[in-house]
């Protein structure tokens, strides 16, 4: 019975494991986890702009084909469909008449609080008589039908003075009646979405309605004749912003990252099927893969309450170290032992590899980025489980035999190594039997509390292999070290080619002068280049607001940050006058603070007062004495009704305009300064500058983000660093010594440098794709590295650890190789770094392993 | 029956007197085909007008003048002239109002606003002869001759209707000269049109 329990157990797991990942685990898609849990307040609004800010929720629309009046009319309809659809606060394209209605009945009251031109004298007979005179002339004109509605109720203009201020003046050229691109060949819409630029689902969403409502536009009737899809009379979407960037990139590197899955999978299932001839060992192999992935998501589950996406991907790519423990059991099988006895002649090394892995991935816990932190839960405990189902499950279920091909269970045959054969005695099975085999080694290797489990194993595998096996130790061991270190006999001592060409390759680096760190956010941008050329042209088009620059207010309160906000608007004006920026836009402008918005109450005289003031300005122009009489009962209602507040713009879409300029900090408020067409930044900067104390800063997203790619860059860093140590001290305790520790340390450190200088000089700097795929490959050649120092006598061993390394090694580069054919950087980024990690780290550790074992 | 004969003689009299006053009435009388085709015919015009606005709340009317420019199909220009320089002028759905004298210089598109589209129409469907633009915003009966004849527009459409009761278009033969438009608040508007010289 304790003979199956392992493996009972492990079902057991298994279904628990899984049932909890299908069904009870939340996949979330927010990339704004990968950027850092905590900072200052500036990084938080920067956290909060990338996230929600006006700049993540643009959808950029064009429609491009026929000609402007057909655009026109296509425009006038989808942007009425997609007002009517929740998923968008406001559609704007140019003619917004209709959404005036609506600004009036709710605003209409607040204009006395609201207009800026509120200020002294405005009601004084001399200044109401001007507006008077200018009312009479409005009269007269036909577009005057419209503002006669006001006039009694307005005689002096805030009302249309607001409309004047809100309703954006700069945008694109009018066509028709619809924005239009510059050179005409695109009517232009623009969007803002609910769902957050970062919220991929929601903006999948988004964009599927948008085609629906595009392709829905003739209400049912289906465009005329199948005229072919260039047919320039035909109209099309074109779909810009960075919510569509986000979701295409995703769809590709989906549907990239799938196809090369399938592909590698199938590539490695061949060379394991041709290494192994049987398609048992293939579904065995599988087990400690799939168990590793189910448990971590299982222990992420756990402890964050889902798991993300991108943690998914990458901790199954780092969980893929763990696909060589198979190998490395199946290529140690003898026919000479049972595979559980076979499972615990390599299990201590195996464990080594597996506690050095998890002590490289565990190093991000640390990190302040939740994303890492996830990864490194992912990726540590996912290894356990598949260490520990390598060494309890995959031999119980193996039998007590496996049917494995000659140069799997011999190792590797001679001929290829071409080192001399010195005697035919290594090549057949010793004289003794295997019985004889079997009980030594049992002797040795049954539980006892000095034996079994202690890290010095190693020694007694040694006492074993030479008692067990040799009649004459000193020869085979000597023959040993020829078989791997006299790969080319008669050249020189190889051992010197990994140190070198690490360090030809660090000054290949320092001469290039290339950087080592490429901190560019841009450099991470998975979408192709046309389509960000694309995107720039739209974004050209619009002339919106430089979504990469900002200013931004912080402040204790909503009020302290409108009363900032007001007090420079005169200065963003002056620079708009001198032509550094073409536009500003500012919550306060729609929202005034509380403290403007008395004193313009104030300036409205007393009602009888303002009678008096109107007769006076009447005199002598045709307008009625009673015409006026509903403007003095609403100025004199204005007063008492107080300011407008921020809840009273509530349904307009105005609000949405005010909430995505103002950002709740968690000391306060921010509110922000969108710009538009900055010509000359140092004089936006120098202007700004005095206001620094009253807590106005300029922002550059763009040179920001870089900031928190190289803080998150040193961070992993020291990471890493603390890692290594730690797998030093790991590697010492297990190998008792710090001699055979560092031995191991050299080729994987040699591989690791020469890798990333490699990268970094072909690729202008390693970005974060590549730092993760480094600790992929150290990972990788540690196991290889590990194996290859393993004190075995045997020299058949050494053969086996020899297949069971190269196996490994093919298996690894096939698998990505594949992925460095990607057309997405990200993918070709991980894929390149790791094959020619994989690549270096068995020839290095091949040339540097071995002589230490020589006496 | 020495009086049957004068009374039957009266009689057929009178028949052909009535039969001759009805053909000539027949034919003194347009419909709307007839008239949009003899506008139609007439091709661009230009003519001065005076423009008279009675607005509640004014106590004296205000007085316009100026020149009125109609090109077929779609070009309708009107330039003030007294008491301030302005012009508009409608073409493809566009509206420019220009006003020299305030440097303001404003483009509306006719689409953005149904009433001054409807309105633009009132006037430069006529002129155009285009009675199917016309019947798309307004309900048209005509009356009278075609020596007077009277074109009344009433509104299609509950948006027009609340901004506008109606508007007459009276003319001669095959040229307008009286345009009223009335507004649902009593206001009212009327342009005189004169042959320019």
């Amino acid at each position: 019975m304790t003979r199956h329990l392992p493996w009972l157990l492990w079902l057991l797991w298994l279904g628990v494991a899984g049932w909890i990942v299908l069904f009870r685990t939340p996949i979330a898609t927010d990339l704004t986890y990968f950027l850092p849990r905590d900072a200052g307040a500036l990084d938080s609004i920067l956290v909060h702009q990338m996230r929600e800010g006006p700049a993540s929720r643009l959808l950029l629309i064009a429609l491009e084909g026929g000609d402007s009046a057909q655009r026109a009319e296509a425009s006038r309809q989808l942007a009425a469909r997609l007002r009517a659809s929740p998923l968008f606060e406001s559609v704007l394209n140019g003619a917004d008449a209709g959404l005036l209605r609506e600004l009036e009945q709710r605003l209409w009251p607040y204009r006395y609080a609201l207009s800026p031109a509120m200020r002294q004298g405005h009601f004084d007979p001399p200044a109401l008589r001007a507006a008077l005179q200018q009312r009479l002339a409005e009269l007269a004109s036909p577009a005057g039908v419209l503002q006669k509605a006001w006039l009694t109720r307005d005689p002096t203009g805030e009302w249309s003075r607001l409309l004047r201020e809100w309703l954006t003046p700069e945008g694109p050229a009018l066509d028709h009646g619809v924005w239009s691109s510059r050179d005409g060949h695109r009517a232009l819409l623009l969007a803002r979405t609910r769902a957050s630029g970062f919220d991929l689902d929601g903006q999948s969403r988004t964009l599927e309605a948008v085609q629906a409502a595009f392709t829905q536009r003739f209400d049912g009737h289906p465009p005329a004749a199948d005229t072919g899809p260039q047919d320039p009379s035909q109209l099309r979407l074109v779909l810009g912003g960075p919510g569509v960037l986000g979701v295409e990139a995703n769809t590709l590197i989906t549907r990239d990252a799938t196809r090369l899955s399938i592909i590698n999978s199938l590539l490695v299932m061949v060379l394991l099927l041709f290494v192994y001839r049987s398609p048992r060992v293939l579904g065995l192999g599988l087990i400690p893969l799939v168990t590793g992935v189910l448990s971590g998501a299982a222990a992420t589950r756990f402890a964050f309450g889902g798991v993300h996406g991108i943690t998914l991907g990458f901790g199954a790519t780092l969980i893929g170290v763990a696909a060589d423990y198979p190998n490395h059991f199946f290529t140690h099988l003898s026919p000479r032992e049972t595979p559980v006895h076979a499972m615990r002649r390599i299990w201590p090394t195996l464990r080594l590899g597996l506690l050095t892995n998890v002590a490289a991935f565990g190093a991000m816990l640390f990190s302040g980025f939740p994303g890492l932190t996830q990864l490194a839960v992912f990726a540590g405990a996912g290894l356990l489980a598949a260490g520990l189902a390598t060494r309890w499950v995959l031999p119980g279920l193996s039998g007590t035999r496996m049917r494995l091909p000659t140069w799997v269970e011999q190792g590797l045959p001679r001929p290829r190594l071409k080192a001399p054969v010195p005697t035919t005695a290594r090549r057949n099975p010793p004289v003794f039997s295997a019985k004889h085999l079997f009980a030594t080694c049992k002797a040795l290797f049954s539980p006892s509390p000095g034996g079994r489990g202690a890290k010095g194993e190693g020694l007694k595998n040694r006492q074993c292999g030479k008692s067990a096996l040799t009649l004459n130790p000193s020869p085979f061991w000597r023959g040993t070290c020829l078989d791997t270190r006299g790969i080319r006999p008669g050249w020189p001592n190889p051992r010197w080619l990994p140190p070198g060409v690490t360090l030809a390759l660090l000054a290949a680096f320092m001469v290039s002068g290339r950087p080592l760190w490429n901190d560019d956010i841009g450099a991470l941008n998975p979408a192709p280049a046309e389509r960000q050329a694309l995107d720039a042209s739209l974004q050209q088009d619009f002339s919106a607001t430089d979504l990469g620059k900002l200013v931004v207010i912080t402040a204790a309160d909503l009020e302290a940050a409108l009363s900032v906000s007001e007090s420079l608007m005169p200065t963003l004006e002056d620079l708009r006058r001198q032509g550094a920026l073409t536009g500003f836009d500012l919550a306060a402008r729609y929202l005034p603070s509380r403290a403007s918005q008395m004193a313009r109450l104030a300036q409205l005289p007393e009602p009888a007062v303002l009678a008096r003031h109107l007769a006076e300005a009447r005199r002598g122009l045709p307008f009625k004495a009673d015409a006026f009489i509903p403007f003095l009962e609403e100025s004199a209602a204005a007063r008492p009704r107080g300011p407008l507040r921020r809840e009273d713009l509530a349904g307009v879409w105005l609000a949405d305009r005010v909430d995505s300029l103002l950002a709740p900090l968690p000391t306060g408020q921010a509110a922000l300064v969108t710009l538009a067409g900055i010509r000359d930044e140092a004089a936006i900067r120098r202007a700004l500058a005095p206001w620094r104390d009253r807590g106005v800063h300029f922002v550059d997203l763009k040179a920001e983000t870089t900031r928190l790619m190289h803080d998150y860059r040193q961070e992993a860093i020291r990471l890493l660093a603390g890692s290594l140590v730690l797998i030093f001290a790991l590697l010492a305790l297990g190998l008792r010594g710090v001699t055979p520790a560092w031995s191991v340390l050299k080729p994987v450190l040699a591989a690791s440098v020469s890798t990333a200088l490699i990268m970094a000089l072909a690729c202008g700097g390693l970005n974060l794709y590549h730092l993760v795929s480094l600790l992929l490959v150290m990972g990788l050649s540690l196991d290889q590295s590990l194996f290859f120092n393993r004190d075995a006598a045997d020299p058949e061993e050494r053969r086996r650890t020899l297949l069971s390394l190269l196996v490994c090694s093919l298996g690894s580069i096939l698998a990505f190789g594949t992925l460095a054919l990607s057309a997405i950087n990200i993918l070709r980024a991980i894929g390149a770094t790791v094959a020619l990690g994989a690549l270096l780290a068995i020839g290095f550790a091949a040339l540097l392993a071995g002589r230490d074992r020589c006496g | 029956m020495k009086t049957g004969r004068p009374t039957l003689a009266l009689a057929a009299l009178l028949l052909l007197a009535n039969h001759g006053t009805l053909a000539a009435t027949r034919a003194a009388a347009p419909n709307l085909t007839e008239l949009f085709a003899r506008l139609a015919l007439r091709g661009p015009a230009q003519v001065r007008f005076t423009e008279v606005k009675r607005l509640s709340v004014l106590t004296q009317p205000l007085r316009l003048e100026g020149r009125l420019e109609f090109r077929p199909p779609g070009y309708l220009a009107k330039h003030v002239e007294t008491p301030a320089e302005e012009h508009y002028l409608i073409e493809g759905g566009q509206v420019t109002v220009s006003k020299p004298a305030e440097r303001q210089h404003l483009q509306l598109s006719l689409a953005d606003y149904p009433p001054l589209e409807a309105f633009a129409e009132s006037l430069r469907a006529p002129l155009a002869g285009d009675l199917d633009a016309l019947r798309r915003h307004w309900r048209p009966s005509l009356g009278g001759s075609w020596k007077r004849w009277l074109l009344a527009l009433t509104p299609l459409g509950p948006e027009l209707a609340a901004v506008v009761r109606g508007v007459r278009l009276e003319g001669q033969e095959d040229r307008l000269t009286r345009m009223t438009l009335e507004e649902t608040g009593g206001d009212t508007s009327t342009l005189d049109f004169r042959p320019d010289r």
